[in-house]
């Protein structure tokens, strides 16, 4: 049942469709794959962790005030400006940060050592992990050991009245780590959209109480 | 054989264009359904709160106009559900004056679920011992939410009616029609029992056979009549330390369960005839201003 | 055997892979390599000895299908590859289920609305499920068509007959198999269509005790719930496949072992056709019959997507409410029959003696169906009783369907129709825009405000007809047929004994909430012997979202 007699090594036609045949199955494959995949990967609803949580604007800290919590998203809302004079006893630049530290940032609840929920002590105006002692400033750097980074961030959105994206997050590059930096809330921002799903870690900045030389 | 072959790619091609063209219209798809998912669920809490809510509620939720069973018109033993208190914005001012510190619909579903046997509203959970099941109760609270809408929350202030602040302004009052009113439509004898007969005043309110003779001395500088006037249109404004429920020495639970849109449904006459029937006087001395706010009963919660 | 590095240092870097890649490649496909393959595709002849009989000696995969094939039965006909598609069917099923598996847990408390996420939140979500459950009817089809083709050929004679047997066995787990998944979506279809369905079992004749137990063992409690859900996604997904399978295998090795039947003309009973297929009548697996099944695959493929997008929907109704039943359930369509039956006769004597003796007979069918002959001319009785009873089995599917269903007052069944408790209506293709706000009797359809709810009040008027009389003689309905006995009169009109005279019927449509309007029907009859008196007087309320989008339901109208 050889096809057109064709030298040894040509192709044949029957042995050409084929391989066309293999391709689009090869393609179809690779479709119903990539399909399955979408199909697969689980989507989170507003307001379940993994999703996006909008904070109303009013229930935002004061500058520089202890953060407010929020369980369910699983993560503190800060509002930093280490430019004005209110709360330094939460946040003062330490003597590596020459900018300013200003805008909204979502800080992880979980400890960036072991993965514990750490809490914010009011007595000593910082957050204080239970499990191995672990300690962080307001905006999440660390002040002690054994945390290996500063706290990690969700990206966050400003929206306004209607919806709309008003400013994000941007990214920023400290101490070799592409973190979130903080955002400042434009006018007319009515809600802050802190996105579960897009995390990024803590910047691996130098521990704060070896700046000031106050390390146990 | 080679037409198999043929066949075969077409088919697999086919398949390949055709899911595509599927896949790139998932997200518009999944949001309709997402819709309709919420929309029929609406739909099913409709038809649940018309056969068991709207008899203390009211059809339209404002607790205006009741009917039971057979048809006839009878007072409204609920709270408003459709005014902007409860369900205007993310945490409308109902939650903080409950105390509650959860989500509005976490509010509405768990009121649903649990009642208030104190207060007279049944226990509808089934989880409760009550007869709806869970995806029922969503379904209603949904509904009920349902009705946040512009009209209801937009920032425009809502005419509401005016109150002369003495309650000496009131028409003359007509105690026998205050008697009837009463009952029907205002449903006070549902909470306060009737003021002829003390047994039948078993609660939530306090009775009120004996308010003639102690109302002047409930609230400093207040006449009787003022007292009676201010407490039904702002239930709030005070509730007396030595209040009694059911005839028992029982503190009035505050914020005060009793209705707070009489003011919305009463006209002045009304007013005037069941402060009559209740001091058994058709005029009336007022010592003191009583300032029902202008415009909406509750402020529009801001988004 | 020389290392890849000797074979390296031997014929150089290029020759080396290559002849490593060959190796690997025969080692793979147990007998194979590239030229064997690429020869294969080119259509050459086979090098002897035939390296395309490897793979079914010596490898896992093939080692159970035919190396070789009669080529009498490698044509549409005569076996129209239904066995084929049976199998490839089931296969898609598990496919599909295993899919749908990570998104949905077997709990009445979330099984709807993990059904509601599949289709509103999972991309792809809404066509795996109708894939799955498109898939399941056209497997209920398709084995069937299997059995009634494998009957008229004769091919369960001898020595086929236990095949036919493990055949039946197969046929009915299926059935029970479609039948334990119908529940899963856990709505008032599912619920109530199984809940009809097993209180047969309820009947077991015998001591109490025993209908009682096999009930709880079926539903896990007295009535369906949790434990039932559990018990029956449990025999879907792993009794009932694991089953099928082991079943599968010995009915497809049965099926290689004698060799697939010939047509009844080339074959006769006890002939040995399988080990004696003369060299110039065979059709090898590799690549011809491959190649076959793997167009026929994909042909499969595209009819179940191109269907379960163009022309399928799988239904949901409400979640399912033990409390309440709706009008008009109705048995999934392959088990309609069970319920026609069960309208002709008592329950017990359908369910435990007439429906297990039809199953006996026909599991036994071949050991007394001992006719000598394959050909159709000496089994003209055969065939004919075939098509009397597939005949048999389509009217009492009908009698089983909502159209012969039992049929409450007419008020109630005009209502049913156009707001039905559950599933489709004239109504509900009306978008929620053009459910213009107004009073409308069902003579308003010309005066309609939009050419949508001049059909619905079409369906409205043709309802009326049906279900309505009038007593006078230029009334807008049917005549009445006044029908005295005795002590109560009763009304019909041409289509039925039970009529409404003189009926008033108004669809009322006003708004509720802002995006959400309110349809009311309101009936009433006064009583012709009696005024002031109503016969009839009926109202029922629906309530639809804008957001509910029932319109592209109905346009794949089930």
């Amino acid at each position: 049942m050889a096809e057109a007699a064709v030298a040894e090594g040509g192709m044949t036609r029957r042995e050409f469709l084929y391989y066309i045949w293999g391709a689009s199955m090869a393609l179809f494959t690779a479709e119903a794959a990539g399909l399955l995949i979408y199909f697969a990967i689980p989507r989170f609803r507003e307001g379940q962790f993994g999703g996006a949580f909008p904070v109303p604007v009013d229930l935002l800290p004061g500058v520089n005030a202890p953060p407010t919590n929020f369980p369910d998203g699983r993560f503190w809302l800060v509002n930093l400006d280490t430019s004005s004079g209110e709360g330094s006893e939460r946040m003062s630049p330490a003597s590596d940060e020459s900018e300013p530290i200003v805008g909204v940032l979502a800080i992880y609840k979980v400890c960036t050592h072991l993965g514990c929920i750490y809490d914010w002590n009011g007595a000593n105006e910082r957050f204080e992990c239970p499990c191995h002692g672990s300690k962080y400033r307001l905006d999440g750097r660390r002040i002690e050991d054994p945390a290996p980074r500063s706290l990690d961030r969700f990206r966050v959105e400003a929206l306004d009245a209607n919806q709309e994206v008003l400013a994000t997050a941007d990214t920023a590059v400290i101490a070799d780590t592409t973190t979130y930096a903080p955002l400042v809330l434009p006018d007319g921002t009515a809600t802050i959209r802190v996105d579960t799903g897009g995390r990024l870690d803590g910047p691996s900045q130098p521990l704060l109480c070896e700046l000031r030389d106050s390390c146990p | 054989m080679q037409t198999k072959i043929i066949i075969g790619t077409i088919a697999f091609m086919l398949t390949m264009i055709i899911l595509g063209f599927i896949a790139l219209n998932e997200p518009a798809r999944l949001e309709a359904f997402s819709a309709a998912y919420e929309g029929r669920s609406i739909e099913n809490g409709a038809e649940i709160f018309v056969n068991n809510c709207a008899t203390c509620h009211g059809i339209d939720g404002t607790a205006t106009q009741c009917f039971d069973a057979t048809g006839a018109e009878t007072g409204c033993v609920g709270l408003p559900l459709n005014n902007a208190d409860l369900l205007c914005g993310n945490r409308p001012p109902r939650l903080d004056a409950m105390g509650w510190a959860g989500t509005k619909s976490d509010f509405i579903e768990g009121t649903i679920a649990a009642g208030r046997p104190w207060a007279g509203m049944p226990t509808w959970g089934q989880q409760f011992g009550g007869p709806l099941q869970s995806n029922e109760l969503r379904d209603v609270a949904l509904f009920v939410q349902n009705w946040e809408s512009e009209t209801l929350c937009g920032g425009e202030e809502v005419e509401g009616p005016v109150w002369p602040t003495r309650v000496s302004d009131l028409p003359a009052g007509n105690p026998e029609n205050g008697a009837n009113i009463y009952q029907v439509p205002l449903g006070c004898n549902a909470c306060h029992g009737l003021v002829e007969d003390e047994s039948t005043a078993n609660g939530p309110g306090p009775w009120l056979g004996a308010l003639a003779a102690e109302a002047a001395d409930r609230k400093e500088g207040y006449t009787d009549a003022d007292y009676i006037y201010e407490s039904i249109l702002l239930p709030n404004a005070h509730i007396a330390p030595e209040c009694l429920i059911g005839g028992n020495p029982s503190d009035c639970p505050e914020p005060s369960t009793m209705l707070s849109n009489f003011g919305q449904r009463m006209t002045e006459q009304d007013m005037a005839d069941i402060i009559a029937y209740i001091l058994g006087v058709t005029e009336f001395e007022s010592n003191v201003d009583v300032v029902y706010p202008e415009g909406s009963v509750a402020p529009p919660a801001e988004e | 055997m020389a290392t890849f590095v000797d074979q390296v240092r031997e014929l150089g870097l290029k020759q080396a892979t290559i002849a490593k890649v060959d190796e690997a490649v025969e080692r793979l496909t147990a007998g194979l390599n590239v030229n064997d393959i690429r020869d294969m595709l080119r259509g050459e002849e086979p090098r002897r000895p035939n390296p395309r009989l490897r793979p079914h000696a010596d490898g896992f995969w093939l080692h159970i299908r035919p190396s070789f094939y009669h080529t009498e039965v490698t044509h549409i006909y005569p076996s129209f590859r239904l066995g084929w598609l049976s199998t490839f069917m089931f296969v898609w099923e598990t496919i599909t289920g295993i899919f749908l598996m990570v998104f949905y847990t077997p709990s009445p408390d979330v099984a709807y609305a993990d059904i509601w996420n599949i289709l509103g939140n999972v991309p792809l979500g809404q066509l795996m499920r109708n894939l799955h459950r498109f898939g399941a009817e056209v497997m209920v089809v398709v084995v069937a068509l299997h059995m009634l083709r494998t009957f008229i050929t004769g091919s369960y004679k001898q020595p086929r007959q236990f095949t036919w047997v493990t055949g039946m066995v197969l046929l009915v787990l299926t059935l029970i198999l479609s039948f334990s998944g119908y529940l899963l979506p856990w709505d008032q279809l599912a619920y109530w269509a199984v809940t009809v369905a097993v209180s047969a079992a309820e009947a077991t004749p015998g001591p109490p005790a025993l209908g009682e137990n096999i009930n709880l063992l079926l539903r896990g409690a007295p009535v369906i719930g949790a434990g039932g859900l559990l018990r029956f996604y449990l025999l879907h997904v792993l009794l009932l496949p694991l089953l099928l399978a082991i079943f599968f295998f010995v009915h497809y090795y049965k099926v290689v072992i004698h060799g697939h039947s010939l047509p009844p003309g080339r074959e006769a009973i006890g002939e040995d056709t399988a080990k004696r297929v003369p060299r110039d009548e065979r059709t090898y697996f590799l690549p011809d019959i491959a190649t076959s099944e793997l167009m026929w695959s994909a042909l499969t493929i595209l009819f179940l997507v191109a269907g379960a997008i163009w022309f399928y929907n799988a239904p949901l109704e409400r979640h399912a409410n033990p409390l309440v039943t709706p009008l008009h359930v109705v048995a999934p369509w392959y088990l309609a029959w069970s319920q026609g039956w069960l309208k002709l006769a008592d329950k017990v004597f359908i369910a435990f003696i007439f429906i297990p003796g039809l199953a006996t007979a026909f599991f036994l069918m071949p050991y007394f169906e001992v006719g000598k002959s394959r050909r159709y001319a000496d089994r003209r009785l055969g065939i004919s009783v075939s098509m009397l009873f597939i005949a048999l089995m389509w009217i009492s599917n009908w009698m089983g369907s909502p159209e012969y269903l039992v049929q409450s007052s007419p008020d109630q069944e005009v209502a049913q129709e156009l707001l039905p408790q559950e599933g489709h209506s004239a109504l509900k293709e009306v978008p929620y825009d053009f459910l213009e706000p107004g009073t409308y009797t069902p003579f308003d359809a010309e005066d309609a405000p939009n050419p949508y709810l001049a059909a619905a009040l079409e369906e409205f008027e043709r309802a009326m007809q049906q279900r309505s009389c009038s007593l006078s003689d230029d009334g807008p309905y049917e005549p009445c047929q006044v029908m005295d006995q005795g002590d109560t009169v009763r009304y019909g009109n041409r289509f039925t004994n039970d009529a409404m005279p003189d009926p008033e019927a108004q669809l009322i449509i006003d708004d509720y909430q802002d995006n959400m309007r309110r349809l009311t029907l309101v009936f009433s009859a006064p009583d012709p012997q009696n005024p002031g008196n109503e016969l009839y007087a009926y109202t029922r309320t629906g309530y639809r979202h804008e957001m509910s989008n029932y319109e592209e339901e109905t346009r794949l109208l089930q």
